[in-house]
């Protein structure tokens, strides 16, 4: 299958500063595809490279087998794009902004739909300034898929709203990957990429330090979970500490934490107590996310990384 | 509809909606030439070779009209649309930044023609004005003020 993105060794310098320095990789039909990373990382500037809102500086970028610089118009036709910073004329209804994004594009397609899907059915009138983040956020997503696109990038979607719009917006993304197209998105919101990505890649100082599925990745640094349970009576902790892949053992209370490794930890934990015919309740785990792996990576915090 | 006539069509709605662009681009001249005429009249008068104020002077208001459009309410909405982002938008998609260009400029030469047109009317009928020029002199200028900061906005990089 021809991958929907593919760049090598792509670079962009703002003067002294490498924000894009010799990135590859491949974004496969039909999949989300994350690019994370801190603030300041790269990501905008590699998306609006592959976009062609931005001339590279050296590097193959290819979108459906074209260069965005070269064939902009042919392969805008099949794109959609969520800019991060981007407004709309004002003055005009959420129907006239559909309605006028629409002519830009040769075989737009009807619109209409769109509304009731991303919840906008009744807002069609409403002046576009006069409506909450998350509603602007759901218009912004309507015009990038205004042409049927093939492909979506989405930058930095959700930031800015509620948890509320941000899970609406994660089900609207997933109907869009559910439809048949590719989506390329950026945020710097772990959980959002580990909810949402089929693969995410991790950018650092504009190079990718990481790029595998969210599960691959974060087993790859070896983390450990933790397992806490309200137990009834004290269970043999020693029968615990046995079980594949657990390093640590111990009960405070009624509350039993274990700690280890491997992706079938919880499984292996449970079978033991199960067998040991512990009462049990209230079941936590906590297990090493995305930030981890940033961390692991690049020792230093995610949220660290400068401003863009 | 052609991405040009929606263009237009939209641009044309959104002019009309602002207040301001509505007053300065539209009611202005008229209401210019309204208090021109109660103030000076058009009694003949020797140093305007025997012509009334409103004859010598109401085309040349459409001066005022262009140098408003041109210089003050299109680069402001433009510098607008600019600075948050919504031309940029446009550049997400395949619409060649001329058709945006060119149905922008139609838009404003239109508002403004028709505020000349009310302008001379007033002037004529209501003051008796016998207007000193040409019409189409009078309807060639308005276009040439967006023009030229509408193809900065839309081609320079944000």
């Amino acid at each position: 299958m021809t991958a929907a993105v593919r760049c090598t060794d792509v670079t962009k310098s703002y003067r002294d500063l490498r924000a894009v320095d010799g990135i590859s990789f491949e974004v496969r039909q039909g999949e989300i595809f994350g690019i994370i990373g801190p603030n300041g990382a790269g990501k905008t500037t590699l998306l609006e490279c592959i976009e062609g809102l931005r001339t590279r500086d050296t590097g193959v970028i290819e979108v459906f087998g074209m260069d965005p610089e070269r064939q902009t118009r042919e392969v805008r036709e099949r794109t959609g794009v969520q800019l991060q910073s981007a407004a709309l004329p004002t003055h005009i209804t959420v129907a006239e902004a559909l309605d006028l994004f629409a002519s830009c594009y040769a075989t737009p397609a009807d619109w209409r739909p769109l509304l009731p899907r991303l919840g906008l059915e009744d807002k069609r009138d409403t002046y576009v300034e006069k409506l909450s983040g998350g509603q602007r956020q759901r218009v912004f997503i309507a015009l990038a898929l205004i042409n049927d696109p093939d492909l979506v990038f989405l930058d930095e979607l959700t930031t800015g709203l509620d948890p509320q719009s941000r899970l609406a917006i994660w089900d609207v993304i997933r109907e869009i990957r559910d439809g048949g197209a590719t989506v390329v998105l950026t945020t710097h919101f772990m959980e959002e990429a580990e909810r949402l990505c089929d693969r995410v890649a991790i950018i650092d100082h504009g190079r990718v330090v990481a790029l595998d599925t969210v599960p691959a990745l974060i087993g790859s640094i070896a983390a450990e979970s933790r397992i806490t349970i309200t137990v009834s009576g004290t269970p043999p902790l020693d029968r615990l500490r046995a079980v594949p892949g657990v390093v640590h053992a111990e009960q405070t209370g009624d509350r039993v934490t274990v700690r280890g490794t491997g992706t079938r930890l919880a499984q292996d934990v449970m079978a033991a107590l199960a067998e040991l015919d512990v009462p049990m309740r209230d079941l936590r785990t906590e297990q090493a996310t995305l930030e981890d792996v940033f961390l692991a990576l690049t020792g230093r915090e995610m949220r660290e990384g400068t401003s863009a | 509809m052609n991405a040009f006539s929606t263009i237009a069509t939209v641009q044309a709605k959104r002019t009309l909606r602002d207040p301001a662009a509505t007053f300065f681009m539209l009611a202005f001249a008229p209401m210019f030439a309204v208090a021109m005429g109660l103030i000076f009249g058009n009694d003949p008068l020797q140093e305007f070779g025997n012509h009334g104020y409103l004859d010598a002077n109401l085309v040349s208001f459409a001066a005022i009209i262009v140098v408003i459009s041109g210089l003050i309410v299109t680069p402001v909405d433009i510098i607008t649309q600019r600075e948050s982002g919504a031309l940029r938008r446009f550049r997400a998609t395949p619409l060649r930044p001329v058709t945006y260009i060119a149905a922008d400029v139609v838009v404003r030469f239109v508002i403004s023609l028709v505020s000349i047109a009310l302008m001379i009317a007033i002037g004529t009928l209501a003051f008796g004005a016998r207007p000193k020029a040409t019409w189409w002199a009078s309807c060639s200028p308005p276009p040439s003020g967006s023009s030229p900061s509408l193809r900065w906005a839309m081609r320079s990089p944000p």
